[in-house]
C-alpha cells in the first residue's frame, strides 16, 4: 500500500524535499507522484501539503498540520537502555545516541535532528522498553 | 496497512529451476501441532520430501531450503525478530535448523508470508525479490563474489526491505557457510552452502504491507507485560546486557569448560585477557542487537585501529582465542568481521582450524597453521571461503579431514558439526546435549551448561538426572525455536518460579538431579504457551507446548534416521571421554555411553536404530 498524490497537486515540491525515502518525484509546478514501492506510509507528504493533495493508503485526504504540531518521539531517559534499535530503524536518521563517551549503562537515545523527524512512529514501535511515546507540541 | 489476526500460514514456494512461484498454504492443524517457525518448516520439509529423504543431495536441486517465521514475529513480543532456516545439512547430512535475528524475517512476515520454501537450482546466480503479490528473479550480476555487507548495501532500496544473503563462502559451497541478514546470521550447519548450490545470492523481501494482531489482545498484553518483567529483572539478562555472551568466559575459567588448543587443556591463564569484562572496557562497548531484542547480548565497540566493529560473540572468542592459542581479542574482532563478510560460521571455522593445527603438530598432515603463530589466520579464512590452496580442504570441516588423514580422537565434532566453545568435561550434561542433539555438536540443543554452570542449578560433574533434563530442555527449546523467540529468554522466564528463585542453591542442586521430573514440573514456561494461544487463538497450555516440542524433536530424529543416522553417532570424541587429565586441576572424562543409554530410555528410542518407534510417533500424531 502507498500514499498517493491527486490532481490538486501544485508541484510546489515541499513533499519531495521532506520525503525521507526519496519516494516522490516530479517537475516544479507539475503534478508529483509517489513510488508505491518506496513509500513507507509515514504521511509527512500529506501533513506538509498546502493543497491537501495527498491521500493515505485508505484513500482519505491527509489533513495539513503545522510542522510544530507533528507528533515527535519523546524518550524517557530512565527507561532507555541504549539498545539503539530506534536509531537503527529510523528511516529519517533523526535519532542518535546521546554521547558515545558515556558508559554503556548511562547512554540513551535522543531526537538529535528533530527537523528530520517525519512522525512515522517506527522508533516507538521498535522500542521494547516502553521508553518512547509520540507527542505533538499542541 | 492491511491487518491479519493471528498468522497467515501462507508460505511462498519458489522454484528456482523454472523461475516460478506459488502459494503453499499450511494447515491450521499443522500450526497447532508444530507451532510455526522451525517446527512447521520441518513438517513442510517432511511432507514435501518424505518419499525421497534418503536420496536428497544436500547440495543438489532436490534439497529444499526453508525460511520460516514464527507467530511472534512483529507482534512486539520480546526477542521475536527471529526466523529459522531449515534444510538438509551438507556438513552433517542430516536436518539442520539455524535461527537468525536479522531484518529479513520482519520484512518477509509483513509482506504477508509466514515463510519461503526454496526449491530447485537456478541456471545462473540470481537474486529473488518479493513482496505480498509478486516475485521477481534478477540476475545476480557482479554481486556474485561480493561480501555480505556490500551485497546488502546494494540490494536494500527501502527501509521496508530485508534481505537474507550469502557471501563468497556460500557461493563456493564451504560446508559451514552461513546466511546473513543485517548483522546477524543463520550460522550453523552450512545453510549458506545450500543457498550457494542453488545459485541464490539473496532473497529480498519488501514488507510493511501487513500488520499482525493477536486474536486475544488482552491475554497477549498480560503475557507481554509478564515476559518483559521477567527478562528485565533476571541477573542472567543483566550479565548479557553488560558484557554480551563473552560473560561466559569467566564461568569457563572458573569451572573448566574453556576450550584450549583444540579442546586439549581446559585451562590457560591468559584466557583472563579475553573475558567480557576486559573486552567491554577495552572497546567501550555499545549494544548491537537483533530487532525487538530485550536481552541485548549483541555488542559492538571501538577497536584500537579506530574502527567500530561488532565484538565477537563468546563462541567466536573461544574458538579463535584460547582454542587456537591466541589471546589477542583485537585480532579476533578483525577475523570475526572478515568471516561475517565472507559468510561463514565462526564456530566450525575455528574448530576446523584448531584440528588442522593439532594434526600438523602430530605430523598427520602438512600445514602452515600452528597454535604458536597466527599471522596467517586472516589469509586462511579467505582461502577457505574461496576454496584456494589449503583452504580447499579446510572448507569441508573437521569430520571429513579426520576421515582422510586420521586424528578422529581429537576431531571435535558430533555428526560432523563442530562443537561450540564449551568443553563438556566441565559440564557433563552439556556433553550429552552435544552428543544427542539432532543437529550435531551445537550448544543450543538443550544448552545444559546454562543450568549446570551459568545458573548453577545442578552439579556439573554427575550423570544423575542429566538425561531427563536434556530431554526436557530439548522439548521446551524446540518449542521456543518454533514460536520463535530467543533462547536466552528461557533462562529468565523459566527461572522466575519460586522454587528455583528462592530455594537455597545447595537444596536446588540436590533436587534437580535426584528428582528431575518433580523439579521440572515446578518450573514455569507457560508464558510461551500463552503467547502462542493469545496470538493464534488456538488453546494451549505449557504441557501441550512441551509436547509440541517433543513432536518436533522426534520427527526430526525420525527424518535423520531415514537419512542414515546410526546409534554410534550419538557420542563424543575420545578426547572428551578418555583424556581426563588436563591443565585444569580437576580431572574429568565424560561418561557419555551411560547418559546416552538413559536418554534413549526416556526418549523411547530404539537402541538398534537410534530413532523413535512408529507407535511413539503415532502417539504424537505423526503419520509415517
Amino acid at each position: 500500500m502507498s500514499y498517493a498524490i491527486t490532481e490538486l497537486c501544485t508541484g510546489c515540491g515541499a513533499c519531495m524535499r521532506l520525503c525521507p525515502v526519496s519516494a516522490i518525484t516530479g517537475e516544479k509546478k507539475q503534478p508529483h507522484r509517489i513510488s508505491a514501492s518506496l513509500c513507507i506510509e509515514c504521511g509527512a507528504c500529506g501533513r506538509i501539503c498546502a493543497a491537501s493533495a495527498v491521500l493515505d493508503d485508505s484513500g482519505k485526504t491527509v489533513p495539513k498540520m503545522k510542522k510544530s504540531e507533528w507528533p515527535r518521539p519523546v524518550i524517557t531517559r530512565e527507561l532507555c537502555v541504549a539498545c539503539e534499535n530506534c536509531v537503527a530503524v529510523c528511516p529519517a536518521q533523526a535519532l542518535a545516541m546521546a554521547d558515545e563517551a558515556l558508559p554503556l549503562a548511562d547512554n540513551y537515545a535522543v531526537l538529535a535532528r528533530p527537523a528530520k523527524c517525519v512522525s512515522c512512529g517506527w522508533c516507538r514501535d521498535h522500542c521494547l522498553f516502553d521508553a518512547i511515546v509520540m507527542e505533538g507540541a499542541s | 496497512m492491511k491487518e491479519i489476526r493471528g498468522t497467515s500460514n501462507r508460505y511462498l514456494f519458489i522454484d528456482l529451476t523454472n523461475q516460478a512461484w506459488r502459494v503453499h498454504q499450511a494447515s491450521a492443524d499443522d500450526l497447532k501441532n508444530f507451532l510455526g517457525g522451525k517446527g512447521l518448516a520441518l513438517k513442510i520439509y517432511y511432507d514435501l520430501c518424505k518419499d525421497r529423504l534418503a536420496e536428497i543431495d544436500p547440495l543438489g536441486p532436490d534439497n529444499l531450503l526453508i525460511f520460516a517465521n514464527g507467530v511472534l514475529l512483529t507482534t512486539g513480543a520480546p526477542c521475536s525478530a527471529r526466523f529459522e532456516v531449515l534444510t538438509r545439512s551438507p556438513l552433517t547430512g542430516y536436518m539442520v535448523a539455524s535461527s537468525c535475528g536479522g531484518p529479513f524475517g520482519e520484512a518477509c512476515k509483513t509482506a504477508g508470508w509466514d515463510g519461503v520454501i526454496v526449491a530447485g537450482r537456478a541456471e545462473k546466480p540470481v537474486v529473488v525479490r518479493f513482496d505480498d503479490r509478486e516475485v521477481v528473479f534478477e540476475d545476480a550480476g557482479d554481486l556474485w563474489g561480493a561480501g555480505t555487507r556490500r551485497t546488502q548495501e546494494e540490494l536494500l532500496k527501502s527501509p521496508k526491505d530485508g534481505a537474507a544473503v550469502i557471501g563468497p563462502a556460500g557461493e563456493n559451497q564451504v560446508l559451514y557457510a552461513n546466511i546473513c541478514s543485517g548483522h546477524r546470521f543463520a550460522g550453523r550447519g552450512g545453510v549458506g552452502a545450500v543457498m550457494g548450490a542453488k545459485h541464490l545470492k539473496a532473497l529480498v523481501a519488501r514488507g510493511k504491507e501487513y500488520r499482525f494482531v493477536p486474536v486475544d489482545r488482552e491475554k497477549f498484553a498480560r503475557t507481554l507485560k509478564k515476559a518483559k518483567a521477567h527478562i528485565r529483572r533476571s541477573p542472567f539478562t543483566q550479565g548479557l546486557k553488560a558484557y554480551g555472551t563473552n560473560m561466559n568466559t569467566r564461568f569457563g575459567i572458573d569451572s573448566g569448560y574453556t576450550p584450549v588448543r583444540n579442546f586439549r587443556d581446559r585451562y590457560h591463564p591468559r584466557t583472563e585477557e579475553t573475558t567480557g569484562e576486559v573486552m567491554a572496557r577495552r572497546y567501550n562497548t555499545r549494544h548491537s542487537t537483533c530487532r525487538y531484542c530485550s536481552v541485548l547480548c549483541g555488542h559492538k565497540g571501538m577497536y584500537p585501529d579506530g574502527k567500530m566493529r561488532v565484538v565477537s560473540e563468546y563462541e567466536t572468542t573461544g574458538m579463535f582465542g584460547s582454542n587456537i592459542g591466541n589471546f589477542d581479542t583485537d585480532r579476533i574482532g578483525v577475523w570475526n568481521e572478515a568471516m561475517n563478510d565472507l559468510g561463514m560460521d565462526t564456530i566450525s571455522a575455528g574448530g576446523t582450524i584448531a584440528w588442522a593445527m593439532e594434526a600438523g603438530e602430530k605430523g598427520l598432515r602438512q600445514t602452515e597453521l600452528s597454535f604458536d603463530h597466527h599471522d596467517n589466520i586472516g589469509q586462511i579464512l579467505e582461502d577457505i571461503a574461496c576454496r584456494r590452496g589449503e583452504g580447499t580442504e579446510l572448507a569441508d570441516g573437521t569430520k571429513r579431514l579426520s576421515e582422510k588423514y586420521g586424528g578422529k580422537a581429537f576431531a571435535m565434532h558430533t555428526k560432523g558439526l563442530e562443537f561450540a566453545a564449551y568443553d563438556p568435561r566441565g559440564c557433563w550434561g552439556h556433553g550429552l546435549s552435544y552428543a544427542v542433539h539432532n543437529k550435531g555438536g551445537c550448544h543450543l540443543g538443550s544448552y545444559l551448561v546454562s543450568l549446570e554452570v551459568l545458573l548453577g542449578y545442578m552439579p556439573p560433574l554427575t550423570t544423575l538426572g542429566k538425561a531427563s533434563w536434556v530431554v526436557f530442555c530439548e522439548d521446551v527449546f524446540a518449542g521456543i525455536n518454533s514460536l520463535q523467540t530467543c533462547l536466552f529468554t528461557a533462562l529468565s522466564i523459566m527461572t522466575e518460579p519460586v522454587v528455583p528463585k528462592y530455594l537455597p542453591k545447595a537444596m536446588l542442586n540436590v533436587a534437580t538431579i535426584v528428582f528431575p521430573k518433580i523439579s521440572q514440573s515446578l518450573m514455569n514456561w507457560s508464558v510461551y504457551a500463552d503467547f502462542f494461544s493469545a496470538i493464534t487463538g488456538i488453546p494451549m497450555n505449557q504441557w501441550q507446548f512441551k509436547k509440541a516440542g517433543e513432536r518436533i524433536t522426534k520427527l526430526e530424529r525420525y527424518m535423520n534416521v531415514r537419512m542414515g543416522q546410526t546409534p554410534g553417532e550419538d557420542t563424543l570424541p575420545d578426547r572428551f571421554t578418555k583424556e581426563a587429565v588436563t591443565k585444569y586441576p580437576v580431572a574429568s572424562a565424560v561418561p557419555i555411553a551411560r547418559m546416552v543409554r538413559q536418554y534413549y530410555r526416556i526418549r523411547k528410542y530404539d537402541p538398534q536404530t537410534a530413532g523413535p518407534s512408529e507407535k511413539d510417533l503415532r502417539r504424537l500424531g505423526i503419520a509415517v
